[in-house]
C-alpha cells in the first residue's frame, strides 16, 4: 500500500515536472510573440513620431501657409499684445 | 513426468532470469546515465547548450536628440539588413528573384553574391523594415535578416553641422553625435537566447538599453529662421560660406547655430568635408571692426576714455611708425561714441594708445579671447592672441581695429552678450539636459556666470554707443530692427592669405554682431560671411539685413513686445480705464489659475478667454460634459457661475479675441 502511494506520488511529481516544463516553453513562446509585437509597436510609434516631425517641419509649414493658404507673416501693425506682460512704452528717438 | 518440486522451481528460475535481465538492463542504463551525466558531463552539456542557445548580436542604438522644446532633431529608425549564407541556399533562382524585388541590387549582382565562397555575405544593409519583412516571410533557408537602426534627421539640413552624422553600426562621425557619443550610443552586445529544435526562439533578448537622450538649447524654429535668412543672403552675395549664431544673453544658451552651405546628415557621404564644418566654432578669423567694441569696452572699463572724450582723426591718414592707417572717410575731431558709430580706424588707434597695450591685452583675455569656449563641439579653435610684449606699434593699432588677432564666432557672441546683459560673462552651452532611457535626468546644465567683466554702467554706456551704429549716420542702418531698439557693430575684415603671407585682394569677412532689444536685451546675434563675391561686401550691407530679419522674426516668435505693440496695448488699457469699465488686462496665466481655483472649490469656473485645449485640460477628470460651438477662444459660457456639483454640461461659444 505504501509502495502504491509512493508510486502514485512519484508519477504525479513526474507529471507535474513535465507539465511545468511544457508550460515554461509555451510561456516562452508567448513572451517571444508579445515581445516581437511590442518591438513592432515601438517601431510603429517611432515611425509616427517621424511622420509628425515631417508634417510639422517649419519649411513645410511655411510652404503650405504661404503657397497653399496665401498667408503672410504679420507686420508689426497687425500685432496687438493684449495678453502679454505689457512693458512701458519706450521713448521714440 | 515432471515432479511438483520441479514445477515450483521453473517459475522461480524464470523470475530469477527476468530479474537478472532487468538488473543488467538497469545497470546498463545507470552506467550510461553515469557516463552521460557525470563522466562526460561537461562536453555534452556544452554541446546541448550550443544547440539550445543561440548568440544574437544586438545592434547598437542611439538616443534621440531633441531641441529645447522637445522637438525631435535626430532619431533612430528601425531598418533591416539582408545577408546570406551562400552554402545553405537551396533554391538559388527563387532567392535571387526575392532579393531583386526587395533590394536595390540587380539580378547579375545578386548572382555574383550567391556564387560567393564566403560563409556569410551582406546583400544590402539598412533597407526599409517592410522590405526586410517581405524577404523574411517565405522563410527560405540561407537568408538572414537582422534588425538594425539608421540615424534619421527629419529636418534634413537643419542644424546639420551642429548635430553631425552617424555611419554604420551607430558610429558617430562628427558634431554633437560624436561629442556625446558615450551618452547616446548603446553598447554592441551579444545576448544568449533559447531556441527549440526547429530553431524558433522562445525567449527574446531584453530591450533595456543604456542609451541617453539629449535636450539641446537650440530652438528648432529660431534655427530655421537663422538658416533661411543666412542662405538667402549668401546666395544673393555669392558668399563662400557663412554662419549665424543666436545666444540668449541672460543664460548663455545657444538658441541657433546655423551654417552655410548646408549639410544634410541623412546623406553625409554626398558632401565634401568642407560642408561638414561648423564655421561658427571651428573657423577662426580676424574680426575686423566688430573688435573695436572690445577696445572701447576696455577703455571705458579702465576709465581711460569716456564716451564724450574727443579725438582728432587726422583727416583720414595717420602715421604709425613706418605704416599709414587710413579711414574710409576723412574725419576731424570726433567723440568716442561717434568714432564707434562711424568706425574710424584712426579714432580707435588713438583710444588704444591712451589705454595702453598691457591693459588692452588683459581685457582681451579677461573677456574670453584666446582660449576655447568649450561649448561641446569637437574641433573648436581657440583663436590667437599674441602676448602684448611682442606687439609692435602697428600691431597694437591693427588689433585695436580687429586685425592681427583671430577669434571664433562664439567668443565674439559671448563677449557682446556680456555687454548686452550688463557685464556678466556667461559660458555658452548647447546641451540643456541628458536623460536616461527611463526618462530620469542624469545631467542638467545650469547657466554659469563665469565672471563680471564690465561695470553695469559701463555696459549701459556701450549699449547706447552701439545703438547709434544702427541709427542714421551709423555704418549699418540696414540692421535696424523695425519696432525694436537694438545695438551692434559691423565688420569688414580683409582676409589674410596664409599662402601669400599677405592680405588677399577682394576677399573679406563681412559681419554684423549685435543684441536686441536694447532696453532689456535677450539675444546676441552674430552674422558672418566669408568672401561675398557679388552685390557688395561691406558688413553693414551684407550681414546687417540678415541681423535685422533674424532678430525681428525671433523676437516676434519669442513674444517680445515691440514698441508699437506696447504703445497700442497701453492705449487700449488707458481707453478701458477712461471708460470706467474696470476691466483690467488679465494675463492667460491669471485666467488659468483663477479657473483652477474655482474648480478646486467646486465652483463653476470662468472659462472666458481660454482656448479649447486649456478648457479640456482643466475639465479633465470632472464629470461635466462640454458642448462647443465655433472656433477660437471661449467668448461665452453657460452656466456662467454656480455650484459645479449641480452642473452637468458647459455650453461654450468660441470666437475671435475681441
Amino acid at each position: 500500500m505504501k509502495l502504491l502511494v509512493l508510486g502514485i506520488f512519484v508519477v504525479c511529481l513526474s507529471l507535474f515536472y513535465i507539465w511545468s516544463h511544457t508550460r515554461i516553453v509555451q510561456l516562452g513562446y508567448e513572451i517571444n510573440e508579445l515581445t516581437s509585437a511590442q518591438i513592432d509597436l515601438l517601431n510603429d510609434h517611432k515611425n509616427y513620431q517621424i511622420e509628425l516631425v515631417l508634417m510639422k517641419a517649419p519649411q513645410r509649414l511655411q510652404t503650405v501657409a504661404t503657397e497653399k493658404l496665401g498667408m503672410a507673416p504679420p507686420q508689426a501693425q497687425n500685432l496687438i499684445a493684449i495678453d502679454g506682460v505689457v512693458t512701458a512704452p519706450v521713448e521714440t528717438e | 513426468m515432471v515432479t511438483e518440486t520441479e514445477n515450483n522451481k521453473t517459475p522461480r528460475f524464470r523470475i530469477f532470469i527476468v530479474s537478472l535481465f532487468f538488473c543488467f538492463f538497469y545497470t546498463v542504463i545507470i552506467f550510461r546515465a553515469y557516463m552521460l551525466q557525470i563522466h562526460g558531463n561537461e562536453k555534452l552539456s556544452n554541446l546541448a547548450t550550443s544547440q539550445h542557445n543561440a548568440n544574437l548580436r544586438v545592434s547598437p542604438q542611439r538616443g534621440t536628440i531633441f531641441d529645447r522644446k522637445g522637438e525631435i532633431l535626430a532619431i533612430d529608425v528601425p531598418v533591416a539588413s539582408v545577408g546570406i549564407h551562400p552554402h545553405q541556399i537551396q533554391d538559388k533562382d527563387q532567392v535571387i528573384k526575392l532579393l531583386a524585388e526587395h533590394t536595390s541590387l540587380n539580378l547579375k549582382q545578386l548572382a555574383e553574391k550567391l556564387a560567393s565562397t564566403k560563409k556569410f555575405e551582406w546583400i544590402e544593409r539598412r533597407i526599409p523594415i517592410d522590405n526586410g519583412r517581405a524577404i523574411e516571410s517565405p522563410k527560405l533557408p540561407g537568408i538572414q535578416i537582422s534588425q538594425e537602426y539608421r540615424r534619421f534627421y527629419p529636418n534634413k539640413e537643419l542644424a546639420g553641422q551642429l548635430l553631425g552624422a552617424v555611419g554604420y553600426d551607430a558610429k558617430a562621425l562628427g558634431g554633437l553625435e560624436l561629442t556625446y557619443d558615450q551618452f547616446l550610443r548603446s553598447a554592441t552586445t551579444n545576448k544568449s537566447v533559447e531556441r527549440d529544435a526547429r530553431g524558433k526562439f522562445f525567449s527574446e533578448p531584453d530591450q533595456n538599453l543604456d542609451t541617453h537622450h539629449l535636450y539641446l538649447t537650440i530652438d528648432k524654429n529660431i534655427q530655421t529662421f537663422a538658416e533661411t535668412a543666412l542662405k538667402k543672403t549668401a546666395t544673393k552675395h555669392q558668399a563662400k560660406s557663412g554662419f549665424a549664431l543666436v545666444l540668449d544673453v541672460k543664460t548663455g544658451e545657444v538658441l541657433a547655430m546655423a551654417n552655410y552651405p548646408g549639410f544634410n546628415p541623412n546623406a553625409y557621404w554626398k558632401y565634401p568635408l568642407d560642408h561638414w564644418k561648423n564655421h561658427a566654432v571651428i573657423d577662426v578669423f580676424e574680426p575686423g571692426s566688430t573688435f573695436k567694441t572690445i577696445l572701447m569696452a576696455a577703455a571705458l572699463q579702465n576709465r581711460t576714455t569716456k564716451p564724450t572724450d574727443r579725438f582728432f582723426c587726422e583727416n583720414g591718414q595717420y602715421q604709425v611708425g613706418k605704416n599709414t592707417i587710413n579711414d574710409h572717410s576723412p574725419y576731424g575731431w570726433l567723440d568716442a561714441k561717434t568714432i564707434l558709430q562711424v568706425s574710424s580706424n584712426i579714432g580707435v588707434t588713438k583710444i588704444a594708445q591712451k589705454l595702453g597695450r598691457k591693459k588692452f591685452y588683459e581685457f582681451i583675455k579677461e573677456i574670453g579671447f584666446g582660449k576655447e569656449v568649450d561649448v561641446g563641439v569637437s574641433g573648436e579653435s581657440a583663436g590667437a592672441v599674441r602676448p602684448y610684449k611682442s606687439w609692435r606699434d602697428i600691431d597694437f593699432s591693427n588689433i585695436a581695429f580687429g586685425q592681427g588677432i583671430s577669434v571664433n564666432g562664439l567668443q565674439m557672441t559671448r563677449a557682446y552678450g556680456a555687454i548686452a546683459n550688463g557685464g556678466h560673462l556667461f559660458k555658452p552651452f548647447l546641451v540643456k539636459e541628458i536623460v536616461d532611457n527611463s526618462g530620469h535626468s542624469v545631467h542638467k546644465t545650469e547657466p554659469i556666470n563665469e565672471k563680471e567683466v564690465l561695470d553695469p554702467t559701463i555696459a549701459g554706456e556701450l549699449k547706447q554707443m552701439l545703438h547709434l551704429v544702427t541709427q542714421t549716420g551709423g555704418t549699418s542702418t540696414q540692421a535696424h530692427v523695425p519696432g525694436y531698439l537694438s545695438g551692434g557693430k559691423t565688420g569688414t575684415a580683409q582676409k589674410f592669405d596664409t599662402r601669400l603671407k599677405a592680405y588677399a585682394e577682394n576677399q573679406y569677412i563681412s559681419s554684423f554682431i549685435g543684441f536686441t532689444p536694447l532696453e532689456d536685451p535677450r539675444l546676441a546675434i552674430f552674422i558672418a560671411y566669408d568672401t561675398p563675391r557679388k552685390n557688395g561686401y561691406y558688413g553693414g550691407l551684407v550681414a546687417g539685413p540678415v541681423f535685422k530679419a533674424l532678430a525681428e522674426e525671433t523676437l516676434k516668435y519669442m513674444g517680445e513686445v515691440s514698441r508699437e505693440q506696447a504703445n497700442t496695448t497701453t492705449k487700449i488699457a488707458q481707453n478701458k480705464t477712461d471708460a470706467k469699465t474696470n476691466l483690467a488686462i488679465v494675463t492667460p496665466e491669471q485666467k488659468w489659475t483663477s479657473a483652477q481655483k474655482d474648480l478646486s472649490q467646486n465652483k463653476v469656473p470662468n472659462l472666458k478667454g481660454l482656448s479649447l485645449r486649456q478648457v479640456l485640460t482643466l475639465t479633465q477628470g470632472t464629470p461635466v460634459q462640454l458642448t462647443v460651438k465655433g472656433s477660437g477662444i471661449v467668448v461665452k459660457q453657460m452656466p456662467e457661475s454656480g455650484d459645479l456639483t449641480n452642473t452637468k454640461e458647459f455650453v461654450l461659444t468660441l470666437g475671435e479675441r475681441t
